[in-house]
């Protein structure tokens, strides 16, 4: 079997059988066009559908592309830095980590440890705000409207927190090559703190208007399965891998900026309802996944370490001596990662940047075959992409 | 069985007029006054109810969402739907490049008519009804038929793929729910012995235990089943969550009105809130006692015998409270998808009001 | 499990052009027409699991593709396979059909670096519109100053 681009799909790979065609009816081919309001972005997909089934949907990208690589080989290390918070708005800090973590390593920066902790608070935070979002957005595409509002009441609150500490409300500019910007204001933990609770007593009710409303089951659980081997083959990570049962986690496996300091478990799928690596096990994941990332922020406020919040050598002029590295981090999304490479003058040789989302969307193409086009919508919910980090 | 001697509201004024003129044929007088009739219902009773509903719906999705709704047009936002009207009547009227011109700009109307003939078969009170059909109850439900033609029409001829999809979703979830539309509201039609929805109102006269919902004897087996098979199906006929697939936001921006903008909008915009309502009336006619008050002051011998604004307080009531009913579940329940909703109405639904309507037929000859 | 250096030399030692095993970037570079084998080689000893990464760099004397690909597996690390390419025609076979995330990879590096690769089933750009002359990422691009009358000089 083929799809139209002729990749060659193994036996049994799909989603859901597909109806039989007894009844001879023209097929339908439409554009799921890049304003939309359940594309996440401007996504453009091209569906190939006989009546409500879709037989084929071909994400078309490139709209959001900015040739963030190309400025990034053009501008200082400092002046590049903001380039990266507009890949994934919703969790623009963890972007800066992946841009920041493999300069640090190829030019062999220690980093304070105050710095880390900082680094690894503001991180979870902004995980924790990134899956309320995608949560609540999951359910706006289900038809279910209130639940994402209710969610968007503790983002609007956890934006503030962060607000007061990095100046931005989505995209923050915080963390610099060395460190980070700035020292935390007064009292600033213990509002952090008191979020935190805020969120951690509203699970519940997320939980159970969406979560496991009986509808909202229905529409997904076993719906649009990715399976282990399907999502090793594209290349997916993040919510999705774990979700379909894998536990990989780079905070755990290989971590970075002091999170093997922190006690916190990872969640993987299946959870108590539907299987491995279907829609309601990827929102299940997310919903668990900011739980424990309410503990590491309480954890990290309350040991954080004495000292200076920025490498005394890295300055604004500072540039890398030649080298490179390559090193992955866990944003919301995915595995975000970069792969560095430095020559040693002022700006950087290449700064390739990859984006969870990118290689997340592939599975679309083959994925979505035999799904009706609500379960597309309820995969494409579930997936959570960003457009910006799938073109950059 | 009760059967009231009621004289519509056309025939009265037909006789005043021809009084009047003092020449016959009566039947032009009769078509003038029907015509009158209409209008009247339409400027004083469906209009403000349904420009108070849309207003009732955002404010109380407002309220349920950790927000205030509208409230800066006029005190507390009570002109925001006069407001919204002005400017949709102020918009441009597009039409797209390759739509049907004809089919595109009668969709609307028929819709709208569609909806509001059905308000004249409502009994809002004793004497207060605009036409007392015979087949009431069939006509009201022959009228949603109708309103399903105007949404296919706006589907194809708007030459748009996604209004062909939503208004395809839309005719299969019609359709199919006015099978146990019909079915369960049959059964008052047996308890009363008529189709007239001023016939069926008036069998239940009394106290609360009258009202057929709750009626005394067996026959509260088959209303509770019949009433909340008649409930969800009106849902799925009146289009709302969690039965908004024709018009998913998410799924097809607006189904198959995205192609219509300015007062064409707003002609499929205003007839969704009257189906509510009149639906909502429908409801509280057939099974829960109409213009009847829970305390059996308006049947025979009550107080408030055949008085006017007592049935006419209480037949609102009622209906605003299944009215809030319907915005309630919108705003908290998910969408079904579409092979699910045709699950519920063939697997679920359709037998059940079967069943109820083979037993009321059964107890009906006992 | 063995390193990927150790793999390649046993499996493939005439493939091997250069080993790099310490510093902050450790690598194998292979011969562009064994990637494939090599890329099976490293799922089949050394227990790579998923394609992580696809990169075109450009380079004054050459081209060169670099895979990353990683392990998932206890202990979790990151592979990096390198390959030269001379600069006049850059190409060499495709991954697509071993590891569908190359399939997004490799178009990607064709798109915006103008690396061929050869058995790819839709060789097509990705991000930029199909009408898009040039490879952007290359270091001796030169912006258009114009896109169908629309002026991109300022």
């Amino acid at each position: 079997m083929e799809t139209i681009q002729g990749v060659k799909l193994n036996e049994g790979e799909r989603a859901a059988p597909v109806l039989p065609r007894d009844i001879q009816s023209d097929e339908l081919v439409f554009n799921m066009g890049p304003q939309h309001p359940s594309t996440h972005g401007v996504l453009r997909l091209m569906l190939r559908t006989d009546g409500e089934v879709v037989l084929e949907a071909q994400p078309l990208i490139g709209n959001l592309h900015r040739c963030c690589e190309k400025i990034l080989e053009n501008l200082t290390y400092v002046q590049g830095l903001p380039y990266v918070d507009r890949m994934d708005y919703l969790g623009a800090i963890n972007m800066e980590m992946g841009l920041v973590l493999p300069v640090e390593k190829a030019a062999g920066v220690e980093v304070p440890k105050r710095a880390q902790y900082l680094r690894v608070v503001m991180c979870e935070l902004n995980r924790v705000i990134s899956h309320l979002f995608a949560a609540g957005q999951f359910g706006l595409d289900m038809g279910a409207f209130t639940p994402f509002l209710y969610m968007f009441r503790e983002r609007e609150e956890g934006i503030n927190v962060l607000n007061e500490i990095t100046g931005g409300r989505l995209l923050y500019h915080y963390i610099r090559y060395g460190g980070v910007t700035r020292d935390v204001p007064k009292g600033w933990i213990e509002r952090c703190l008191k979020w935190c609770d805020r969120v951690d007593e509203h699970m519940d009710e997320y939980n159970s208007l969406l979560t496991y409303n009986h509808i909202f089951l229905n529409r997904t659980c076993g719906v649009a399965v990715l399976d282990k081997e399907t999502c090793l083959d594209y290349g997916v990570t993040g919510p999705i891998l774990r979700a379909a049962g894998v536990p990989r986690d780079l905070r755990k496996d290989m971590p970075y900026s002091c999170y093997e300091d922190f006690d916190f478990d990872v969640p993987v799928g299946p959870f108590e309802k539907g299987v491995a690596g279907d829609s309601w096990n990827r929102h299940r994941q997310r919903l668990r996944e900011a739980e424990e990332s309410i503990k590491i922020i309480r954890q990290a406020l309350k040991n954080l370490p004495e000292g200076e919040t920025q490498h005394p050598k890295v300055t604004r002029a500072w540039k890398a001596p030649a080298g490179e590295a390559y090193v992955a981090s866990e944003a919301p999304r995915g595995e975000i990662s970069a792969y560095f490479v430095s020559d040693g003058g002022k700006f950087p040789y290449r700064m390739r940047m990859r984006g969870p989302s990118f290689y997340n969307i592939a599975v679309l193409e083959t994925c979505s075959r035999g799904l009706l086009i609500g379960d597309l919508i309820a995969l494409m919910g579930s997936v959570d992409i960003t457009l910006g980090e799938v073109d950059r | 069985m009760i059967l009231a001697e009621v004289v519509p509201l056309s025939a009265k004024l037909a006789v005043l007029m021809a009084d009047f003129v003092g020449a016959s044929p009566i039947w032009i007088f009769h078509a003038i006054g029907s015509l009158i009739v209409a209008v009247g219902v339409l400027a004083l009773v469906v209009t403000p109810v349904g420009l108070g509903g849309v207003y009732l719906e955002r404010k109380l999705a407002g309220r349920m969402q950790n927000r205030s709704g509208p409230n800066r047009v006029g005190p507390y936002g009570l002109l925001q739907t006069l407001a919204d009207g002005v400017k949709l009547l102020a918009k441009e009227d597009i039409a797209q490049e390759g739509a049907d011109l004809p089919l595109f700009r009668m969709a609307p109307y028929i819709v709208f008519l569609a909806a509001f003939a059905g308000f004249v078969v409502l009994p809002f009170a004793p004497g207060v009804i605009a036409a007392d059909l015979d087949v009431g109850i069939f006509y009201f439900l022959a009228l949603i038929g109708l309103e399903t033609i105007g949404i296919v029409m706006a589907g194809w001829s708007s030459n748009n793929k996604w209004s062909l999809l939503g208004s395809m979703r839309e005719v299969a979830q019609v359709v199919s729910y006015e099978l146990p539309l019909g079915i369960s509201a049959m059964v008052p039609v047996i308890a009363a012995g008529t189709m007239s929805v001023y016939g069926i109102t008036e069998a239940q006269s009394g106290h609360i235990f009258n009202w057929f919902l709750l009626k005394d004897g067996y026959w509260a087996i088959v209303m509770i089943p019949s009433f909340l098979v008649f409930y969800v199906s009106s849902l799925a006929a009146a289009k709302r969550a969690p039965f908004d697939l024709p018009e998913a936001e998410s799924e097809l921006v607006a189904g198959f009105h995205t192609e219509y903008s300015g007062m064409r909008f707003g002609m499929f915009f205003l007839p969704e809130y009257a189906v509510m309502l009149s639906l909502s009336g429908i409801t509280t006619a057939l099974f829960l006692g109409g213009w009847h008050d829970p305390f059996g002051m308006s049947g025979e011998g009550g107080t408030f015998h055949n008085v006017w604004w007592w049935g006419l307080i209480w037949f609102f009531l009622k209906a605003t409270i299944l009215f809030l009913s319907q915005i309630l579940l919108r705003w908290t329940l998910p969408r079904l998808r579409v092979d699910q909703v045709m699950y519920l109405c063939y697997k679920v639904l359709l037998p059940i009001s079967m069943v109820c309507l083979v037993v009321a037929a059964a107890m009906r000859l006992i | 499990m063995m390193t990927p250096a150790a793999a390649l030399q046993e499996a493939l030692p005439d493939a091997v052009v250069e080993v790099i095993e310490d510093g902050t970037h450790p690598f194998v570079r292979v011969q562009g027409e064994k990637i494939v084998e090599a890329a099976r080689v490293l799922r089949e000893k050394c227990g790579a699991e998923m394609l992580h990464q696809v990169s075109g760099m450009d380079f004054e004397d050459r081209y060169e593709v670099v895979y990353h690909f990683a392990r998932l597996a206890s202990p979790a690390e990151f592979f990096c396979l390198k390959v030269s390419l001379p600069r006049d025609n850059p190409q060499l076979p495709s991954l697509a059909n071993e590891w569908r995330a190359a399939n997004w990879g490799e178009r990607e590096t064709w798109d915006l670096m103008g690396i061929r690769f050869i058995g790819h089933p839709h060789h097509y750009r990705i991000l930029l519109s199909e009408d898009w002359v040039g490879h952007p990422l290359r270091k001796d691009y030169q912006m258009p100053t114009s896109y169908h009358g629309i002026d991109c000089t300022k």
